[in-house]
């Protein structure tokens, strides 16, 4: 990871860096130019001081040279000097008229001798110097100029000399101007020599005469040769010093070899330090003047350039940091608001503007990226649409999905689901529950292991998985399919299978569903038997009545057997009547046409009626009828036409089912659920108990009295109950076979509605 | 009196069965009635009759058990059965032509003349 450096800082560090760069190049290239440039500068400033400095000491040198040429040509003086005593006496006077501001410390005359005949200096009259150079110089007819310490004064000074010529041109004498050394200090003190590290004034010896440092006086600026030191001593001049060497050699070479003018650069290893010395002739004179300067000097300069250079560029630096840091600021400024709305969008938030100030590469920057804005908004939007679209069918799609895994799961019929191995790959609830299996233990293994349908005729393996999977085709399995289950149990199944097909209809697995028809199969089977058992038993009397009516057809019978005949007519006829009846009131019952017409009535009543129906069967049985009615008032809301029907059934039955003589016990009361119990109880031939929990079903007559009354329609039992349902009753039984049979009918006292139907029972 | 064919006549209908003896009775054979199966079954093996008149539904045992159970009998196997039903259930015939009976008659739908004649062309089959 790179850390993250804002352009601005790069910027400002580039452009300043670059810059400090430069900056440093410059004031490198300044130091060494101003370095190089200086130092000739310096030797040239120095040369040019030393020429000014010598021509200032020409122009004092040459008023003295000047006086004394004026002074050796004054009339009064070569008259003095001639012999003119008028002149003679005044030549003191005179001489000293010249001494203007006292700048000589002498002015005096020499005869040829070499004394001094007259002089500002009474201490130097009667001397004679004649052995002074510049006498010597002065006689030979030349102006003569020296330096040497005075033999009275012992002083330094400067001697000007002149011979004093007469008329025709001989050597009358010699005029001496002895100038005060003070005045060369002064004028060289006077230079401004404060810029340099000394001015000297040497003669042509090189022997320094003058020096800001008073101990170089009578050094010599170089080392002297025997010779030069013996013509030096010879002079007298400066009585018997020994001149110490200022190690300036070149510039005592320049003097011997005659040169004018030149600047040197050496060691000096007394001041130790690196010099520049220029050294200048003063005119044609026998001085020159020599300037010293330390070469430290030279450099201050370039090195001060330099600093103040520096100082400016650092000055610069700052400057320009300020202002790159202004112009990065004025044209980086939409940057940082790119930079934070960018952040803003980093984040999703797309709700932001590029501020577009200037038309430059900032500003389209600024409109094309509102532009992506707008696009990228428009895009999210249609995005989150399609997003919300798509999580709707998703929705869609799992909800479609969870409704079809319910109806598979929850479907009444069995349904599994196999590949093409044959392998189960999914089954559902109702399919499980049959078999009373888990799913877990299903899955993955061959249907046929689990689920074992047979052919109920061939009692072999149903095909029709296989053929549908071959064929790739629907297929219903025959009918009378069993499914055999765990327990051997054998259950009848309507059952088929549907291939399941990719997009290219390759069969890829099968769906087979099948449904439990035990109950459907068992109402076709009830509806077979019914329909054969009514079937019977409406032939049976219609067969009876037409062989009995072809045998009287055949008149071979007597009278007694017509009239036999003609009433077993008669009775089969009343059996069609009544089976035909119960079987209309069955088919009522079942179709739920009734019509229900509820309405206070008596128990009492209505088992009276019943039983003056029965009178007649009664009396003929001669059973015995005990009532007994535990209630006061035997009122309720209830059907009296059903209640009819009900007493009617069971009262026949204990009747027919008792035999003679007999006896029938009635008795009503209300029992502990308050509600009304009527039992019939008789001491006949009783149900036997293998067939009681099927007395109730249509058309069931037990066996031990089928065989006493044959005329009984089956169906008289399962109108009771039927009739007793229909008033929110109850009904049951208490029978042991030949001890009799004790029915009870419970009935509500109220809470019977009426329903208006189609039909009523007859 | 010795030729006298004997038939006898399993039926619960006593009206029905009175008739039909009184008809054979006045044709010359010597009739005897049983009102239900389980006495109708010993009634045939006791007497061994010629023909048997077999009614299917009745009390204590129906017409085709009885008839499985002649049929195991050795006299039985082989002797003379016409069913005399009104039932007409596809099932029943069948079982019962898988036993060994000649006719099965379904009563509504036979004259008595008609029964006669078929009676007597089976007593005739040897």
């Amino acid at each position: 990871m790179f850390k993250r450096v804002s352009l601005k800082t790069k910027l400002v560090l580039l452009i300043n860096s670059s810059l400090f760069i430069l900056g440093l190049i410059l004031v490198y290239s300044i130091f060494i130019y101003t370095k190089m440039d200086s130092f000739e500068l310096v030797k040239e400033d120095l040369l040019h001081n030393t020429v000014d400095q010598a021509h200032l000491l020409k122009n004092t040198i040459h008023e003295s040279i000047d006086l004394v040429k004026t002074i050796a040509q004054q009339e009064s003086i070569i008259n003095a000097i001639g012999g003119d005593i008028n002149a003679r006496n005044n030549l003191l006077s005179n001489l000293q008229e010249y001494n203007i501001a006292n700048r000589y410390s002498a002015i005096y005359v020499f005869d040829i001798n070499g004394v001094v005949i007259e002089s500002t200096e009474p201490t130097f009259l009667g001397n004679n110097y004649g052995f002074r150079e510049y006498f010597k110089k002065a006689m030979s007819g030349n102006l003569a100029v020296d330096v040497s310490i005075g033999v009275t004064s012992h002083e330094l000074g400067y001697y000007f000399a002149y011979p004093i010529l007469s008329k025709n041109k001989e050597i009358l004498g010699v005029i001496v101007l002895k100038l005060k050394p003070d005045i060369i200090d002064r004028l060289i003190s006077e230079s401004g020599s404060v810029h340099f590290s000394d001015i000297l004034l040497v003669d042509n010896y090189g022997i320094v005469l003058h020096s800001l440092k008073k101990d170089r006086i009578y050094t010599s600026i170089g080392v002297l040769k025997e010779n030069e030191r013996k013509e030096i001593l010879e002079t007298r001049r400066f009585n018997d010093i020994d001149f110490k060497s200022l190690a300036y050699d070149p510039a005592l070479n320049l003097i011997r070899e005659g040169g004018d003018l030149d600047v040197f650069q050496i060691f000096d290893a007394l001041d130790n330090e690196n010099e520049i010395i220029a050294v200048s002739k003063i005119d044609d004179l026998p001085f020159y003047v020599l300037i010293e300067q330390g070469l430290e000097r030279a450099v201050v300069t370039p090195l001060m350039t330099a600093l103040i250079t520096s100082l400016f560029i650092v000055v610069f630096l700052l400057f320009s940091s300020i202002f790159t840091l202004l112009i990065i600021i004025v044209f980086l400024s939409p940057l940082s608001d790119f930079m934070n709305n960018i952040k803003k969008i980093d984040k999703g938030d797309l709700n932001v503007q590029f501020k577009v100030k200037n038309k430059d590469e900032l500003g389209e920057l600024g409109i094309a990226l509102n532009k992506m804005i707008k696009e990228l908004k428009d895009k999210r939007v249609e995005l989150s649409k399609k997003i919300k679209q798509e999580k709707l069918a998703k929705n869609d799609a799992f909800r479609a999905k969870n409704r079809a895994e319910a109806i598979f799961m929850n479907i009444n019929d069995g349904v599994f689901v196999i590949d093409r191995n044959s392998n189960i790959i999914a089954c559902n609830n109702s399919a499980t529950n049959m078999l009373s299996i888990d799913i877990k233990n299903i899955i993955g293994k061959k249907y046929d292991k689990i689920f074992k349908f047979i052919s109920e005729d061939s009692n072999l393996k149903a095909d029709f998985i296989e053929k549908s999977i071959k064929d790739g085709v629907v297929q219903k399995a025959k009918n009378h399919t069993l499914l055999l289950l765990n327990n051997e149990q054998k259950i009848p199944v309507l059952t088929s299978a549907a291939p399941i097909k990719n997009q290219k209809g390759e069969i890829l697995s099968a769906v087979i569903i099948f449904k439990d028809i035990r109950k459907e199969y068992g109402v076709d089977k009830a509806k077979t038997e019914f329909l054969s058992l009514a079937s019977h038993q409406l032939r049976t009397p219609l067969a009876t009545t037409k062989w009995h009516i072809e045998s009287l057809l055949t008149k071979k019978n007597s009278n007694k057997k017509i009239k036999e005949y003609l009433k077993q007519v008669n009775i089969s006829n009343e059996r069609m009547i009544d089976l035909v009846n119960a079987l209309l009131n069955v088919s009522r019952i079942e179709m739920g046409s009734l019509n229900i017409k509820v309405k206070e009535v008596s128990l009492e009543k209505i088992l009276k009626e019943v039983l003056d129906s029965l009178a007649s069967l009664i009396k003929k049985k001669k059973i015995k009828i005990h009532k007994k009615y535990l209630l006061k008032k035997c009122l309720l809301q209830s059907d009296p036409k059903l209640l009819i029907i009900i007493f009617q059934n069971l009262l026949t039955n204990a009747l027919k089912y008792t035999p003679k003589g007999g006896d029938i016990k009635l008795v009503l009361k209300v029992n502990k659920k308050n509600k009304l119990l009527v039992s019939i109880s008789d001491n006949g031939y009783g149900i036997p108990k293998n067939q009681q929990s099927k007395i109730f079903t249509k058309l069931f007559r037990a066996d031990n009295i089928i065989d006493k009354d044959t005329i009984g329609t089956g169906l008289g039992l399962f109108i009771v109950k039927a009739c007793v349902n229909i008033l929110k009753g109850k009904i049951w039984f208490e029978s042991k076979e030949n001890k009799g049979t004790t029915f009870f009918v419970e009935l509500p006292l109220t809470g019977v509605k009426s329903k208006v139907g189609t039909r009523e029972l007859i | 009196m010795i030729n006298k064919k004997t038939i006898l006549i399993i039926e619960d209908e006593k009206p029905m069965s009175q008739l039909l003896k009184d008809t054979l009775v006045d044709e010359g054979f010597n009739v005897v009635l049983a009102y239900n199966g389980v006495t109708g079954l010993s009634k045939a093996k006791k007497i061994k009759p010629d023909l048997i008149l077999l009614d299917i539904i009745m009390p204590k045992m129906d017409g085709i058990t009885l008839l499985k159970k002649i049929r195991k009998d050795k006299w039985g196997s082989k002797a003379k059965i016409i069913i005399l039903s009104n039932l007409s259930n596809d099932t029943v015939i069948e079982e019962a032509l898988d036993n060994g009976v000649y006719s099965f008659l379904i009563k509504s739908n036979w004259k008595l003349k008609d029964l006669l004649v078929k009676i007597k062309k089976n007593l005739k089959r040897k």
